[in-house]
């Protein structure tokens, strides 16, 4: 290895170090941290109903009211989720949290659906 | 019509077949993440460049590219495009890099590994796959250029000392 190979070598490795703080380090912002989550909006949609939204940006509960009673959902560091449902199989619920835009859940018995909404719709899928 | 064919063009179409081969057999190598292969190809681009120069090696790398391409079944699809950015940019790299005194393989082969990576990565994020999480892989990417494009240099220069050996 030369002295030019050495410098080389150590100005890559000292670019990807840098890269890693760049990219990892938060300058690009953190995927579910609650100061991010001003502006996010998740979209309810109960069967039938103009769908409303709600801010993610702001912690509680929601109710509402579909076809057969009562779902919950909770907000909660920028991200939504049901907690309650009057279904049977509780598809909703294991859902989980709803964080990334493009990100939904349905509760179909009951006829109430969630959407996280953002600026830019991004892709369902992406294949290799 | 008639062309003539020079040495310099029969060299050209001998490593460039070298540098196929080694290019369609790595592209049924299993790979962890998209993007990230050894570069075993761009070991015949190093080689030929320490010995008949950046105009030949640019002439092998991009007859690699699109030959792979019609073999391996992925000409003008988007990973076609990708290896054609990839070896685009690292061309560059290498056109610049010869102005470095003292380099040897493993310096070109980190240098053109990076930006071969850069460029691909550049091409995927602005025209196939603009999403802000695909930066979040970029470190990892370049750390995959960095220790291939060093192991790959190395491989070119006990290569090319080898040949250089062997014919002395």
């Amino acid at each position: 290895m030369t002295v030019a190979d050495r410098w080389v070598v150590g100005a890559a490795l000292a670019l990807v170090a840098w890269l890693y703080v760049w990219s990892w380090g938060g300058s690009l912002g953190s995927d579910a941290g609650g100061s991010d989550a001003a502006g996010v909006v998740a979209e309810v949609v109960v069967a039938g109903l103009p769908g409303e939204t709600i801010d993610l940006g702001r912690d509680g509960e929601v109710e509402v009211q579909g076809r057969m009673g009562p779902s919950r959902l909770l907000v909660q560091d920028g991200r939504v989720r049901f907690t309650a449902s009057p279904c049977r199989n509780k598809q909703c619920i294991r859902s989980g949290w709803l964080a990334h835009e493009g990100d939904f859940a349905a509760c179909l018995p009951n006829g109430v659906a969630v959407e996280v909404l953002g600026p830019e719709r991004g892709l369902d899928a992406i294949n290799y | 019509m008639e062309f003539e064919v020079t040495e310099e063009d029969a060299r050209i179409a001998w490593l460039a077949a070298l540098a196929i081969a080694i290019h369609v057999l790595e592209a049924n190598l299993p790979s962890p993440l998209p993007g990230v292969k050894p570069g075993l190809a761009n070991v015949v681009t190093l080689a030929v460049l320490h010995w008949y120069g950046f105009g030949v090696a640019a002439w092998v790398s991009v007859l690699r590219v699109v030959g792979g391409g019609l073999l391996g079944g992925t000409f003008l699809s988007p990973g076609f495009f990708l290896s054609l950015s990839g070896a685009i940019a690292s061309l560059c790299m290498l056109r610049l890099a010869t102005a470095i005194p003292g380099l040897s393989s493993i310096g070109y082969g980190v240098l053109a590994a990076l930006a071969h990576m850069a460029g691909q990565f550049a091409l995927a994020y602005w025209v196939l796959l603009p999403h802000p999480g695909l930066l979040r892989l970029l470190p990892v990417l370049m750390t995959a250029a960095l220790v291939f494009g060093f192991s790959g240099g190395i491989i070119a220069r006990a290569m090319v000392g080898e040949m250089d050996r062997a014919q002395a």
